[in-house]
C-alpha cells in the first residue's frame, strides 16, 4: 500500500513558503475554497501573526484531500500547509 | 460528472470548483428522486432495478464522504497536535533527545562519572542519531534545494533510529535499565506514535472513500448504460409495430 503524506513540522512549511512562487495553482484547484484568498496573505498566515475570518474559514473547511498539491509548478505541499493553520487554529481556541 | 470535468479543466476561478463541488451534491439529489419517480415502484426490470440501486449507494457514499470531509481533517489535526510542538518542531524528536539525555546522563551517574555540563549531552540540531532533517527555520532559500522526491522527514519516518522506542528485545526494557525521568518520556513517545498511526489511519480513510465513490460511479454508469441498451431493445419494436 502507497503511504499517505503525513503532515509536516512548522519548519519544513515555512521553507515550502518561501519556495513558494504565488502562482495561485493550488487554490485554483482546491475544492474547499469557496472565496477568493490572496495568495501572500495565505502565505503570511500560514507561519505566524493573526489569522484572518477568511483564511480560517478555509483553513477550516480544507479536507485533506490533497487536489492542490499535484498542479504545484514548485512541488509543494499547500494541504500540508493548510494542516499547520488547523493545528494553530486548534490551538488558539483552547486557548494554547 | 461535470464536478470532475471541471477538476481537470486548467481554465478555472477561485471558488469555481467549490460551486462545482455544491452542483454536483445537488444534481446528485435530483438525480436519485428523478430515478425513484421514473422507477415508480416497478422494480420488475432487474436491469433498472440494479441501476437503481447502485445510484442510491453511489448518493449515499457521496453523504458518507461529505461527513467524513468534515469529520476526518479535524481528528487528524487533533493527532498532528500532538505530534508537534508548540513552536510546531518534531515532537518525536525533541522527546527523542530529551530521553537520550537523561538516559545517557543517568548511565553516566549510575558509574559514578560527574557530568560538567559541557560534557552533558545537551542535544544539538543535527548532531544526533534521532535528527529527521536537520533543517533550520528561516534558512535561505534557493530554488535549486527543491526536489520533487520525498522529504527526508517522510523518508526516515519508518527508520528505526527515528522512534527512540525500545523495542520488545531492546537493554532498554530490562527493569531498572531506565531511571526515573526516563519513562514519562518514554509514555510520550509511544504517545505520539499512536497518534502518528491514527493521522495515517484518518488519511487512508479519506483517500480509499474518494476511491470506492469513483467506482461505485463507474458501476452506475455501466448498469445505467445496460438498463438503456436493454429497455431499448425492448422499447423499439413496440414503438415501431
Ligand atoms: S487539501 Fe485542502 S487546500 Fe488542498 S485542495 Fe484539498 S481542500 Fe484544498
Ligand atoms: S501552486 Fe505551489 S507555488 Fe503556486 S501558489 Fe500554490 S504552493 Fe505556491
Amino acid at each position: 500500500m502507497k503511504s499517505t503524506l503525513l503532515h509536516k513540522t512548522a519548519p519544513q512549511v515555512a521553507q515550502e513558503i518561501h519556495a513558494c512562487i504565488g502562482c495561485n495553482e493550488c487554490l485554483l484547484a482546491c475544492p474547499a475554497l469557496a472565496e477568493t484568498i490572496s495568495i501572500d496573505v495565505l502565505n503570511r498566515e500560514t507561519l505566524s501573526g493573526a489569522i484572518s475570518t477568511p483564511v480560517a474559514r478555509f483553513a477550516r473547511s480544507c479536507y485533506q484531500c490533497g487536489a492542490c498539491v499535484a498542479p504545484c509548478p514548485v512541488g509543494l505541499h499547500r494541504d500540508a500547509m493548510i494542516m499547520w493553520i488547523k493545528v494553530r487554529l486548534m490551538r488558539s481556541e483552547r486557548g494554547g | 460528472m461535470l464536478y470532475s470535468i471541471r477538476r481537470r479543466l486548467r481554465k478555472r476561478a477561485i471558488g469555481q470548483l467549490n460551486a462545482s463541488l455544491h452542483w454536483h451534491v445537488l444534481l446528485a439529489i435530483v438525480g436519485l428522486i428523478v430515478l425513484f419517480m421514473h422507477a415508480f415502484g416497478h422494480f420488475a426490470m432487474i436491469s433498472g432495478t440494479f441501476a437503481l440501486y447502485s445510484m442510491v449507494a453511489l448518493t449515499i457514499s457521496g453523504f458518507v464522504g461529505r461527513i467524513l470531509d468534515h469529520v476526518m481533517p479535524r481528528l487528524i489535526a487533533r493527532e498532528v497536535d500532538k505530534v508537534l510542538t508548540m513552536q510546531g518542531d518534531d515532537g518525536v524528536e525533541s522527546t527523542s533527545q530529551k530521553l537520550q539525555a537523561v538516559v545517557v546522563h543517568n548511565t553516566q551517574e549510575n558509574r559514578g562519572i560527574i557530568v560538567s555540563q559541557s560534557q552533558a549531552p545537551i542535544p544539538m540540531p543535527g548532531s544526533l542519531p534521532f535528527t529527521t532533517n536537520g533543517q533550520s527555520l528561516g534558512a535561505s532559500w534557493d530554488l535549486a534545494y527543491i526536489s520533487l522526491e520525498p522529504t527526508q522527514q517522510e523518508l526516515d519516518q519508518n527508520a528505526p533510529h527515528y522512534r527512540f522506542i525500545p523495542d520488545k528485545k531492546s537493554a532498554l526494557n530490562r527493569p531498572g535499565a531506565l531511571m526515573p525521568g526516563a519513562e514519562e518520556h518514554l509514555l510520550a513517545l509511544q504517545d505520539m506514535q499512536l497518534a502518528m498511526r491514527r493521522e495515517q489511519f484518518f488519511r487512508y480513510i479519506i483517500r480509499y472513500w474518494r476511491v470506492l465513490h469513483i467506482l461505485l460511479a463507474f458501476i452506475t454508469i455501466g448498469l445505467v448504460t445496460w438498463h438503456i441498451i436493454f429497455a431499448s431493445t425492448i422499447l423499439w419494436p413496440r414503438f415501431f409495430h
